[in-house]
């Protein structure tokens, strides 16, 4: 009976991470990115990086605090930027607790699809993992640190866009 | 007014160095022959020396000609270049973009090269081919190779080309204290294809006057000082360099003011050089950009992004220098996605249909002069053997 009330502890946490970050990553596919500002915690860092095999480097693409960010998402009317469309299709992997269970480390897959707004022709954008870092507030899980781990290096024309 | 088709198709009344045939960056035969006389018979960069920092290091290189290659660097530390096809039956030799490899074994049969070039193993020799043929008879085909002007390996597949310091000339000579005084360092490397013709990229890198389209190049450049002081220099051989500017990072709003620059730049001055027929180094300050164009089609082009540092930079300033490249010139940063966008949508635009490119701004070679292209264009046309403005009649297709 122990361990079966301990699986079911541990499955209720996996669950209550998972719903959290599939919820963040439909704000990011609304581009709501106010709301998903809001579930950012203090402190937060984000990046953008991949594995070079031609210079056999990691590389960081982007690199930003929580200022930072709430600046690039400010500015994104400014620019001029492609409007397609952008679909995760995420799947949490693994999510490791410490003990007390408020903190989380977070892996996920994701693939993230292009769609063009002239036609609809869709197609994938990039590959890639998401290892996240949350911490749970009054408020419920906060996202502390998001690196998102590329596969794909040619993406294109870019984007101004966090993925 | 609007016009009409005869109109749309009619040649723009400027001198005809200042348009560009819009089947230019559309035509396959224009491209196949671009291939062969621009390509195979100029310098083209393919790496830098950083990626291939030990011996026995490897790069291979799709060169913008069409053939594929490798960049070796010896037992003796001299870097080589060859064509990366293994001379018995044709296979590809090297799969992996890089690697250290002191013999390079064909998959196919077995073949062994050294690091020179040379066929050390055939499986079976004499019982195949007797005294007919011998190892000597199946080396690597060699590829003229230099490495200069910021420790970049150069490549050129005719032999008869002039020497890579002719060919540069005195176009990166307001950059060559800064490339040369320290070895450097890739750091980032990235590619991006885009649906469009290799010159409209290399057109994006030769005007300023798209500035408008860049919001953070019109707070920190165009807005201030010294901006419309900016001139262009055109070079022999179709190169040209646009003259330096001190930035003002901090005009955009979030970005830091930048504490790392380069040796012998100011702090934040930005120089840029262009050189034909599709290679840019981009100094902003803290960090050096190499952009490659290569081709694979007339309408399908990748564009190769290199960023680098200073080979002895500490953790700290390595990472400064990452910060700033990215932040403008990553592939989610705020320029590059901006000139990508607009060459993407010439890409579409283009074809049968288009009226031609007008490249008819004269301002005295300063920054909004358009002479950047037309002097690509003025060596485009005299080694193509052709006008790039068309036969004249407008027979592009309305
Ligand atoms: S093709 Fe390379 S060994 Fe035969
Ligand atoms: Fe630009």
């Amino acid at each position: 009976m122990a361990v079966e009330t301990l699986a079911s502890g541990e499955d209720r946490a996996f669950r209550s991470v998972s719903e959290f970050l599939y919820r963040a990553c439909l704000m990011l596919d609304a581009r709501n990115f106010k709301d998903w500002l809001d579930v950012c915690a203090e402190g937060f860092t984000y990046v953008i990086c991949a594995f070079s095999p031609e210079i056999r480097r990691d590389m960081v693409f982007l690199d930003l605090d929580l200022e930072g960010m709430t600046t690039l998402v400010k500015h994104l009317p400014r620019h001029n930027t492609d409007q397609s469309t952008f679909t995760r299709h995420m799947t949490v992997y693994t999510a490791e607790f410490d003990a007390p269970g408020t903190t989380c480390k977070a892996l996920s897959s994701v693939a993230v699809y292009r769609t063009e707004l002239d036609g609809g022709t869709t197609h994938l954008f990039a590959l890639g993992r998401y290892h996240d870092t949350l911490k749970m507030t009054p408020g419920g899980w906060r996202f502390t640190a998001r690196e998102v781990r590329l596969e794909t290096r040619n993406l294109g024309i870019g984007t101004h866009y966090p993925l | 007014m609007a016009r009409t088709p005869a109109q749309w198709t009619s040649q723009p009344p400027v001198p005809s160095t200042h348009y560009v045939d819009p089947s230019v960056y559309t035509d396959p035969q224009i491209f196949a022959e671009e291939r062969e006389k621009i390509f195979a018979k100029t310098w083209f960069l393919a790496c830098h020396e950083s990626e291939i920092p030990e011996k026995y290091d490897y790069r291979t290189f799709r060169h913008p000609a069409g053939r594929n290659l490798m960049i070796v660097r010896g037992d003796d530390m001299q870097v080589r270049a060859f064509y990366n096809v293994c001379p018995h039956r044709g296979n590809t030799i090297l799969y992996n973009p890089s690697g250290n490899a002191k013999h390079l074994i064909c998959i196919f049969h077995a073949f062994a090269f050294d690091s020179r070039g040379s066929c050390v193993d055939i499986p079976r020799e004499k019982a195949g081919y007797q005294e007919r043929l011998s190892k000597d008879d199946f080396g690597l085909r060699t590829v003229r190779c230099e490495t200069g002007f910021g420790g970049f390996v150069y490549v050129a597949l005719d032999e008869s080309v002039e020497s890579l310091s002719d060919f540069i000339g005195h176009a990166l000579d307001g950059m060559l204290e800064s490339l040369n005084m320290e070895p450097l360092e890739v750091f980032s490397f990235h590619r991006a294809q885009v649906d469009t013709n290799f010159k409209l990229w290399h057109d994006t890198n030769s005007e300023f006057y798209h500035d408008y389209m860049h919001y953070h190049n019109r707070q920190t450049s165009m807005l201030q000082p010294g901006y419309f002081e900016r001139r262009y220099t055109p070079f022999k051989n179709g190169h040209a360099e646009v003259g330096d500017q001190i930035v003002n990072y901090e005009a955009y709003e979030g970005y830091k003011g930048r504490d790392l620059s380069f040796p012998g730049m100011k702090m934040n001055q930005w120089k840029m050089v262009d050189l034909f027929p599709g290679m840019t180094y981009n100094l902003r300050g803290s960090s050096l950009r190499i952009d490659t164009v290569m081709p694979v089609s007339a309408t399908s082009t990748f564009v190769e992004y290199r960023g680098l540092g200073l080979k002895r930079d500490t953790p700290d300033e390595r990472a400064k220098r990452v910060h700033d490249y990215n932040s403008i010139w990553g592939p989610f940063g705020r320029n590059l996605h901006e000139d990508l966008l607009g060459v993407h949508g010439q890409g579409k635009a283009l074809g049968r249909g288009q009226t031609y490119i007008v490249q008819a701004r004269e301002e005295d070679r300063t920054i909004h002069d358009e002479i950047g292209m037309r002097h690509f264009y003025a060596e485009w046309s005299a080694r193509m053997g052709r006008p790039s403005s068309g036969n004249g009649n407008g027979s592009h297709g309305g």
